[in-house]
């Protein structure tokens, strides 16, 4: 799962290097209904330069916004609506609530508990994964109903309407739950990496930080409970701050990062068509 | 300076320590600034100065973060031969993560020395305010659960100061998505630490801010009230 949600840069790749394919490209999406979501693919595809200096504007110049730091909001705000409704998903599996993919979050985690098999975790990688999964659900909504805050009043995303979908079901036991929930967040972790140097405010920066490094918590607590090195690693894809050495810098040193037209295209398979 | 070393946790501390601690508290909205931690007697008083950081612009926000990688990568390297002394075993998360992340803390104060070099005529405050400087933990350090509460606020420490220290830069730096990209590490470590601490101890404590601590996004700490914090752990050159 992990190396599949990385795959499509060779789409990416193609698009970005023939017309023919990328007006083929559109005709195609569009006929689909996926408007913003094509249309900003495309936008990626005109930047993409992998260098960690100053940048230029926002490469996805198509998402909402009258501002070069709104269309960076509105790209978070998209991926955190993705992010928190799997979560949501997740956790209602987790908990064997009735109709998981439609049924809303509770206003109470405490509402929550396992009834699901641990999936071969431990009893303390269990009951410590559960709550880390409920309690990551509740941020992420959060993150998501702040970004909508700051954004209100200027042109914004709004949640898909047939919503998202792990694609293939997910097994119902926490560790496969935790383990389909892992590349949101680590790519969620490059995603904002990759963005920050597009603000033009650090005030803006400072606040797109703050949510990111939750990201990067909550990626190191997931992997601890599934038996993986706390990171950050690199994954297929990955763009690199400073090529890795070995001495003075390994893969763990520095987070990596994903430009923006990269993880649009990744989180494609995650959007309901 | 022994005696003040075997001070107990939870003791007053000093009254400039204090004010630091006012301030960490009302910026964060009750979460103090290594609060939790054994006190160590001021090795620097009055604390360091942001003021004081030699350079301008990027040079001195690089400083500052080289401070704070110095005194984490010189910390780790403490906690590895402790935690080896105390006869933890090298299969103990707890030890095998802290020698992991030993060299990972040193990776990154030697990229900042070496980036510091390069725009700064070759000194970092390493040659300056802190030459010579060590650094001092006292009784943090004295067991492999006290370490492990240190290495949390610490590394918490870290992620907040961050945070904290992107103003300083200038704006559109190429030296930002590396701050980020360290700091993104600081949180890493520090969610992990705290759930080996969860399981070594029963405790329960969040990996990250919950919806209800500051809407699940980090906190940001200011440099001077992370200088404030911090400083009582070094110890000046005396040339």
């Amino acid at each position: 799962m992990k190396s599949q949600s990385l795959e499509e840069p060779n789409l990416l790749q193609e698009l970005r290097d023939n017309p023919t394919s990328r007006r083929a490209f559109l005709k195609t999406m569009g006929a689909a209904g996926l408007g913003l979501a094509a249309i900003s693919l495309l936008d990626g595809c005109g930047g993409g330069n992998s260098n960690n200096g100053s940048t230029g504007p926002f490469p996805l110049q198509s998402l909402p916004g009258n501002t070069n730091d709104q269309k960076i909001l509105n790209y978070a705000l998209t991926l955190e609506f993705l992010e928190a409704d799997l979560y949501r998903q997740a956790l209602n599996i987790a908990a064997g609530v009735a109709n998981p993919s439609t049924t809303a979050l509770s206003s109470n985690p405490s509402d929550y508990t396992l009834k699901i098999s641990a999936g071969g975790l431990d009893a303390f990688n269990t009951a410590a994964g559960f709550a880390y999964l409920r309690d990551f659900a509740f941020v992420e909504d959060a993150h998501a109903k702040f970004l909508q805050t700051a954004l209100s009043g200027a042109p914004s995303v709004t949640r898909n309407a047939k919503g998202y979908t792990f694609g293939s079901a997910v097994a119902p036991n926490l560790k496969a739950i935790l383990t389909a929930i892992l590349p949101l967040e680590e790519t969620g972790v490059r995603a904002y990496l990759g963005a920050g140097k597009y603000f033009q405010s650090l005030a803006n920066l400072q606040t797109a930080v703050s949510i990111y490094s939750t990201e990067a918590r909550h990626s190191s607590a997931i992997n601890y409970i599934l038996g993986i090195d706390p990171g950050p690693y690199t994954k297929p894809g990955d763009k690199l701050l400073y090529p890795i050495d070995g001495t003075k810098v390994s893969a763990n040193t520095f987070e990596h990062y994903l430009e923006p037209g990269t993880v649009v295209s990744a989180i494609q398979k995650f959007i309901v068509k | 300076m022994q005696e003040s070393l075997n001070q107990t946790q939870g003791e007053t501390p000093s009254p400039s320590h204090n004010t630091a601690l006012i301030t960490g508290a009302a910026l964060l909205g009750g979460a103090a600034l290594l609060a939790a931690t054994p006190k160590v007697a001021l090795a620097v008083s009055p604390p360091l100065q942001f003021s004081a950081i030699p350079g301008t612009g990027d040079v001195k926000v690089l400083n500052y973060a080289l401070a704070l990688e110095a005194l984490e990568a010189d910390l780790y390297a403490q906690c590895v031969t402790k935690l080896a002394n105390l006869g933890v075993s090298s299969s103990d998360p707890l030890r095998k993560y802290v020698t992991e992340f030993a060299k990972v803390e040193a990776q990154h104060r030697d990229f900042l020395i070496s980036a510091i070099k390069a725009a700064n005529n070759g000194t970092t405050i390493l040659d300056g305010p802190l030459a010579g400087a060590t650094f001092n933990f006292g009784a943090n350090l004295d067991t492999a659960a006290s370490i492990l509460d240190f290495l949390i606020d610490v590394e918490a420490t870290g992620v907040k100061a961050y945070i904290g220290a992107i103003p300083s830069f200038t704006p559109g730096s190429a030296y930002l998505p590396t701050a980020a990209a360290i700091q993104g590490t600081e949180a890493r470590h520090t969610a992990a630490l705290i759930v080996v601490k969860n399981r070594k101890t029963g405790s329960t404590l969040p990996p990250a801010p919950l919806y209800t601590d500051n809407g699940g996004r980090d906190s940001l700490l200011i440099p001077q009230d992370v200088l404030d914090g911090v400083s009582q752990y070094i110890v000046l050159g005396t040339g």
